[in-house]
């Protein structure tokens, strides 16, 4: 999960960097503080550093004995990212192995889902292998999957995280626009018309068109019996953000028609 | 790091290196790297030797699972808590009339489930 954490950190400002003007200085301490932050990349306890948002206060500096430099304390926020056991998380596939497929999420590139911890999926092999279950939800390249952490692993040397996840629980798989690529010419059509309706703010055909064409054919939620209400809403969500992807604009439409 | 062994983001606990950090939403992410961006082209001739790697990866992240638009509205229904459908809409108008479209159900839904978590909280 994204955070906004307070850092204490420490900023050395080489000495022929000082000037006597005091706006200089805290020039300096800004630049030499978003440099450092840009450097660090991420550490074990806290997570990727992405972004320094404000800087709370600067201590004061301290002269050291050697080169001169002048050591300042300051307190920051900024914001982290990191992974933690049991949290869920949303990632997009990057790569599929026949054990598993390698996920990305965030700064986060190496995250590891084995075929064990998928039930009910398969590996179709091909020119782009794919994995399948029963209820034709599909996890292949660019496929958004909904997943659990098992267990995190801090790598010292390239200074980054990984993590191994599971579709073991409810609610968990590949995310709804995924069948976009199983019915793919159907699922053309359907957004086409789907978008007019948007367009046209029929809201209540646009909603029984949902209920009764599009579910049969996508339920991405296993061993689910009955549809919850908000997975209805989790359509109609992905439909707009889809279009929006897309760059199909009412403007667009308005010349088509 | 002490006390590993209870970390458990399943039951919101993220150990005590984050006792007084802020859990941020993703669209409140998007927007502050967005920000971020944006000041970091106007600073430089040349944004993507500005930018890092991890930030690059991250804004596109946050980008593609960013939920909510306008997580003000969000806010707002946060902190108000409102009980009925049309108390909702008096209040955040946007929900309704953004291109988004809730309909009434759907808004009677997200209430429930905003007086759900308050229950369990």
């Amino acid at each position: 999960m994204f955070l906004k954490v307070q850092l204490p950190w420490n900023v050395i400002i080489p000495a022929e960097n000082l000037d006597a003007k005091g706006l200089m200085l805290q020039r300096s301490i800004v630049v030499c503080l978003l440099d450092d932050f840009a450097k660090k990349r991420a550490t074990k306890d806290l997570g990727y550093y992405l972004a320094v948002s404000t800087l709370e206060s600067i201590g004061e500096g301290k002269v050291r004995q050697q080169t001169g430099d002048v050591l300042f304390p300051v307190v920051f926020s900024g914001i982290t990212f990191k992974i933690f056991r049991g949290e869920i998380l949303e990632g997009v596939v990057h790569k599929v192995l026949k054990h598993g497929v390698l996920l990305k999420c965030g700064p986060i590139e190496n995250i590891y889902l084995s075929s064990l911890k998928m039930p009910g999926y398969r590996y179709v092999p091909g020119e782009n292998p794919v994995f399948l279950n029963d209820k034709t939800s599909k996890i292949g390249k660019d496929v958004a999957v909904r997943f659990i952490v098992l267990g995190t692993k801090w790598l010292e040397a390239e200074r980054e995280f990984q993590a191994l996840v599971s579709l073991e629980g409810d609610y968990l798989g590949p995310l709804v626009d995924c069948f976009c690529s199983i019915v793919y010419p159907c699922a053309t059509l359907l957004l086409f018309v789907t978008v007019v309706l948007e367009f046209l703010q029929l809201q209540r055909l646009l909603d029984y068109m949902i209920s009764n064409l599009m579910f049969p054919s996508h339920v991405h939620i296993q061993d689910a019996t009955v549809l919850p209400q908000s997975s209805h809403v989790t359509v109609r969500r992905r439909i707009s953000d889809m279009t929006h992807e897309c760059g199909i604009t009412p403007q667009l439409i308005a010349l088509l028609l | 790091m002490s006390g590993e062994e209870e970390e458990n983001a399943a039951e919101l606990k993220i150990g005590d290196d984050f006792l007084k950090a802020k859990c941020l939403m993703n669209c409140e992410v998007s927007l502050i790297l967005e920000h971020k961006y944006e000041q970091l082209q106007q600073m430089s001739d040349d944004p993507m030797n500005q930018v890092s790697q991890v930030f690059e990866k991250s804004l596109q992240y946050v980008k593609r699972f960013s939920r909510y638009k306008n997580p003000d509205a969000l806010c707002v229904l946060g902190n108000l808590c409102p009980e009925t459908v049309e108390e909702a809409i008096a209040m955040v108008p946007s929900i309704k009339t953004k291109g988004r479209a809730h309909d009434d159900e759907a808004i009677d839904k997200m209430l429930n489930d905003l007086s759900l978590i308050k229950k369990f909280e």
